[in-house]
């Protein structure tokens, strides 16, 4: 008898337990669900900050009330001034109905008052990372090693050269008057004329390949990757978080330019999200400068900031290009021309030369889509007739023109 | 005499080639730092004394954007952004919904119209079902917008609208991004998603707009 009773007493205490714990993860669930892109537990967002909420309210009946409908709860009790008070504070917005029962309230009233420690307390220890610095210092070390060396020669030449004036004055010989760097140079080239000539090819050829490519690189961006006022990373906003490019570069669906977003795009989430997984709250608060946001009162203080970024797409004034052309008519990808940025992290880089080659390149490749295309029905018809004898079929943009001089220069 | 001449012109195409071909070498130095666009053959073309669209330029002696906003009370020529009479209160967004109808027609192009701006400006946050399940709540645990299916369900037109023009609560105004036909466009595909399991009230005006054509 005894057993059965611990036996079922444990069972009693156990399921309790068990029910206990689903019943706080719940709530961390259900404020998550419901409550969390309103309020925050430390810090006022659209709605009030929550901890200690229930030391707010005297009456707990009222509180569940006005959680589930407040609405309907400021209609039906206009005396609660408290309620009537915060509904003002808050600028009238409306907290959406909640569908929940009494024990999902509970729940998550729960969780507001007892949240999991590493909730509870916002990430201070965990600021931005302290990252080692990226520079490339081999280039140092080989030219201080060269440094060294140099000096180790210089050394044992002059001591060779004293060990010779010794050895000289023992045996009471006069020595040859020095020489001078230059002249040595000149009496050694005369007398080792072949490895010269071959020395003199080499260095040549090095040298002229190496202007080559540098004059090649004149006036080519491709890999200028300049640091940015803010560490915008392309990889969290279009790769983790899949953001179209057109959401903050919508012009270019529109214009010439793709646009540079507008700080009022960025705080379309930033209002939001204050906190980044890379660099904590630093760089996102350069956003609050810029947009003159106080993230405290959750107002905007009216006192602007434009950010300054650095230009990296540029092409020269005597070359037109423009997007919309581009994206809208001709159906291309971004990533045709910027390479997958969804993958470049920060700072952003040129992906492509943009130069005229490579302009003139995809032209020739590109194949136009004419077909259910009002527009090229008759100029179809026109090049099948022109080109009948080369038997070309699908066209590409150079047959309409995209190799004319006056397109893109006028 | 000639061959005199030759030797001059040879040693000179030489030096030439030689200073050339150094000073090659240490222009290529300045380019391996990310921070400099490398040699430009005439600076003068890539950055013109004429404004750019985004830039800081000298105007009456002053230094300031230049792009700049509208003067107050104009509006664009050939824009339909004309004023919007409801404010950005609760009364201005109760007015809207209770008053504000879509002056659009009902028809497939303007759907699937929606349907691109839709994924291009709402989708990473609203979801492809419009049930908060888009890809920046999913992917980075940040609290998902309500569901268009179920909390919003009974949401008028008016009130969308207002919201895209406004914002609300942690959505932004999205006026500067969609002009107010595009929001109108947006609006007849949530419609669809808040219906997803029958007729949307868009696909009942279609209906309706094509029995009074056929009884015509």
């Amino acid at each position: 008898m005894f057993r059965v009773v611990t036996y079922s007493l444990s069972v009693v205490l156990f399921t309790f337990l068990l029910s206990n714990s689903a019943l706080a993860q719940d709530g961390e669930k259900l404020f998550k669900a419901n409550c969390a892109s309103c309020h925050k537990l430390n810090k006022k967002l659209i709605g009030p900050a929550l901890t200690g909420v229930q030391d707010r309210w005297e009456d707990q009946e009222a509180l569940y009330a006005w959680i589930k409908n407040s609405q309907d709860y400021l209609k039906k009790n206009p005396d609660d001034s408290y309620a009537q008070e915060l509904f003002v504070e808050y600028n009238k917005s409306v907290m959406t109905a909640q569908a929940l029962s009494d024990a999902e309230v509970g729940a998550i009233l729960d969780y507001i008052a007892n949240p999991p420690e590493d909730k509870a307390a916002p990430a201070v220890a965990e600021g931005p990372v302290a990252r080692a610095p990226a520079e490339n210092y081999s280039t140092y070390w080989m030219l201080g090693l060269v440094v060294v060396l140099l000096i180790v020669v210089k050394v044992l030449s002059g001591v060779k050269g004293s060990l010779q004036s010794v050895k000289a004055k023992l045996n009471d010989e006069v020595l040859p008057e020095p020489k001078g760097p230059i002249e040595g140079l000149f009496e050694w080239m005369a007398n080792n004329k072949r490895l010269t000539v071959a020395i003199v090819l080499v260095v040549l050829a090095t040298l002229s390949v190496q202007g080559w490519f540098v004059v090649k690189s004149i006036g080519v961006y491709k890999g200028y990757a300049p640091e940015q006022p803010i560490k915008f990373s392309h990889k969290i906003h279009a790769g983790t978080n899949s953001i179209e490019c057109g959401y903050c570069h919508h012009s270019a669906y529109k214009g010439k330019n793709a646009g540079i977003p507008s700080v009022n795009v960025c705080m379309n989430c930033h209002k939001g999200i204050s906190e980044g997984k890379v660099d904590g709250t630093t760089e996102i608060a350069k956003i609050y400068e810029a947009a003159g946001w106080d993230a405290e009162q959750q107002a905007y203080t009216g006192v602007e900031k434009p950010i300054k970024w650095i230009r990296i797409h540029n092409l020269p004034d005597f070359a037109y290009f423009n997007h919309s052309q581009h994206v809208v008519v001709g159906k291309q990808k971004c990533q045709t021309c910027h390479g997958e940025v969804e993958e470049f992290g920060y700072p952003m880089k040129q992906h492509s030369d943009l130069t005229m080659g490579w302009c003139i390149d995809c032209h020739r490749e590109t194949k136009v889509s004419m077909e259910g295309n009002e527009y090229y029905t008759k100029i179809h018809k026109e090049l099948l007739e022109r080109y009948k004898d080369e038997k070309i079929e699908a066209f590409t943009v150079e047959h309409i023109g995209g190799l004319e001089c006056a397109k893109c220069h006028y | 005499m000639t061959r005199i001449k030759h030797m001059l012109s040879a040693k000179n195409a030489f030096r030439a080639f030689m200073v050339m071909a150094v000073s090659g070498m240490l222009f290529g130095a300045c380019k391996s730092d990310p921070n400099s666009p490398g040699i430009e053959y005439m600076p003068d073309m890539y950055r013109s004394p004429s404004f750019e669209t985004y830039g800081e330029n000298e105007v009456y002696g002053q230094k300031i954007m230049s792009a700049r906003v509208p003067a107050s009370n104009t509006i664009p020529r050939g824009s339909d952004n004309l004023p919007y009479p409801y404010p950005n209160t609760f009364e201005g967004y109760e007015a809207a919904g209770a008053n504000l109808k879509n002056p659009l027609k009902a028809s497939e192009e303007n759907l699937a119209e929606g349907k691109v701006l839709y994924t291009r400006f709402c989708v990473h946050c609203h979801g492809k079902k419009g049930m908060g399940e888009g890809t920046v709540p999913t992917n980075s645990e940040y609290p998902p917008p309500p569901s268009y299916s179920k909390g919003l369900k009974d949401l008028p037109e008016g009130k969308m609208f207002h919201t895209l023009t406004h914002g609300k609560n942690l959505m932004g105004s999205h006026a500067s991004q969609l002009t107010k036909t595009e929001r109108w466009k947006v609006i007849f595909y949530v419609q669809t998603l808040q219906y997803p399991e029958g007729k949307s009230k868009t696909e009942e005006v279609k209906e309706d707009t094509k029995e009074q054509e056929e009884s015509k």
